[in-house]
């Protein structure tokens, strides 16, 4: 319920931009976000499954309901869905590939560079990017966003702040982390925890 | 030195995974980035040393191996717990955060006209931070720890918090702490505040974070569930995740030329 609420206040905010004409198109800005892109909650351990109903929703402007994200995981898998199990980055590659194969997405078992977000984020096309958060010994839990924007701020002696917007299916909400593009370790943060995105990779269209 | 400092970390994490009863090839792998010398010298027993590398391997885990593991967004309740009492409690002054490692970009988000992260209670050009406090994690009968990590609330300049940064100091270099923003669950602590003084606590849910009054009365700031259990506000109470209607005044000197930057966001449709 608190998600759908979110929903709904994100869409409205975003209609209320659109009628108070702020398209925002500045030559200097760098930093670039989806607007209107839905924010959804999840509901149990499915966090994969908003994630891929967002970026479906968002590219098709059809209001899906999840069942039908796990209908096309039966479809592409050939297994029954078991509810709370969750899907893994291939798994979740091949209901991507189903749902929207004009885009021709593509996966990679790793973080994506800053330049290629920049591309795909200036494109509109969104990425599921999945992260490990490392529990207790031989515990990972896997958690699936979905990145919609970045920014490239410039500081007052030049250098530069950069960070990855996603909508965060485990809060409801969209989130701003640090990219470092001087590491090979990316990481992104859901609620009060952070997830190693390089470890667990991307999936990205085109 | 770098010999004496390889062998050190091949002894660590020998008894790191001994002691942990590791199985996982990819977690007894050593990480791509050692830990300093600085840390290694600092660190004051083997049990110490131990937890130190479950601390770096958690937060850093590099592996060749893709694990292709299942995405849930769900840990269990006890997972989240079990690490935060076992996670490095190595103390970071907050001040040493402010201005580091991209602050600035992520706090340029809260004064940014086009609301790039959709906070219900919109973002102030003149926003600015409020001194940080950290959360206890507990169980149904009992205070556990003091998660070591800071949540920087961002206050609007109509005395609202309107979001939050947040910090995880368990990461294994200082260097690598870097702060995320979010809304999290700024509107629910201002209508939490209107009653008065709450002390900060999560049960161990990732998403989960309530508040005690004086009186023990409990709010859900953020999560589904609400709290079942009997603690008092006593016993949560830890000064560090105490929140006071009157600490929004409690503001943090930043560089003040962040407030002349361009933070416009294109937004993309």
């Amino acid at each position: 319920m608190k998600g759908l609420y979110k929903s709904v206040v994100s869409w409205a905010a975003s209609a209320a931009l659109l009628v108070t004409g702020i398209t925002s198109v500045t030559a200097t800005a760098e930093s670039k976000v989806m607007v209107g892109y839905p924010v959804y909650m999840q509901s149990g351990n499915n966090c994969w499954a908003y994630a891929v109903l967002s970026m479906n929703n968002f590219l098709t402007g059809i209001n899906y309901q999840v069942e039908y994200v796990y209908g096309t995981y039966i479809t592409v898998t050939g297994n029954t869905y078991v509810n709370n199990s969750g899907a893994n980055l291939d798994e979740c590659y091949g209901v991507i590939n189903y749902l929207l194969s004009s885009y021709s997405p593509t996966k990679i078992n790793d973080d994506m560079a800053f330049s290629l977000i920049k591309s795909k984020v200036n494109a509109a096309l969104p990425s599921l990017i999945g992260g490990y958060y490392y529990g207790n010994p031989g515990s990972v839990t896997g958690h699936a966003v979905v990145l919609i924007g970045y920014s490239d701020w410039t500081n007052s002696d030049g250098s530069r702040d950069t960070s990855i917007y996603y909508m965060n299916p485990a809060t409801g909400a969209i989130e701003n982390y640090p990219y470092n593009t001087n590491a090979t370790t990316q990481f992104f943060k859901s609620g009060s925890r952070i997830f190693n995105w390089s470890n667990a990779g991307s999936v990205y269209l085109n | 030195m770098k010999k004496i400092l390889t062998m050190s970390i091949a002894l660590l994490m020998s008894v790191s995974a001994f002691s942990c009863g590791k199985t996982n090839k990819s977690e007894i792998e050593p990480v791509a980035n050692e830990p300093s010398s600085k840390e290694i010298v600092t660190t004051e027993s083997v049990e110490q040393n131990t937890k130190e590398i479950v601390a770096t391997e958690a937060a850093e885990q590099t592996t060749e191996e893709h694990l292709n593991i299942p995405f849930t967004g769900i840990s269990s309740k006890e997972d989240v717990r079990e690490l935060a009492l076992n996670e490095r409690k190595r103390e970071v002054d907050y001040n040493t955060l402010i201005g580091k490692n991209g602050f600035y970009g992520i706090f340029s988000s809260f004064l940014s006209p086009q609301n790039p992260l959709g906070l219900r209670e919109g973002t102030d050009e003149r926003a600015y931070i409020v001194k940080p406090f950290k959360y206890a994690v507990v169980d149904e009968t009992s205070f556990l720890t003091i998660r070591n990590a800071w949540y920087f609330p961002i206050a609007s300049e109509n005395g609202r918090y309107i979001g939050m940064m947040f910090a995880d100091c368990t990461m294994p270099e200082l260097d690598d702490i870097m702060c995320g923003g979010s809304e999290e669950f700024a509107p629910e602590l201002n209508e939490a505040l209107e009653k008065g003084s709450i002390a900060i606590f999560n049960d161990g849910g990732l998403n989960s974070m309530y508040g005690i009054y004086e009186d023990n009365t409990i709010i859900t700031l953020s999560g589904d569930e609400d709290y079942k259990g009997s603690l008092t506000f006593d016993e949560v109470n830890q000064e560090v995740n105490l929140i006071t209607p009157e600490r929004i005044n409690e503001k943090i000197e930043i560089d003040s030329s962040v407030y002349d930057r361009n933070c416009e966001v294109e937004l993309i449709y």
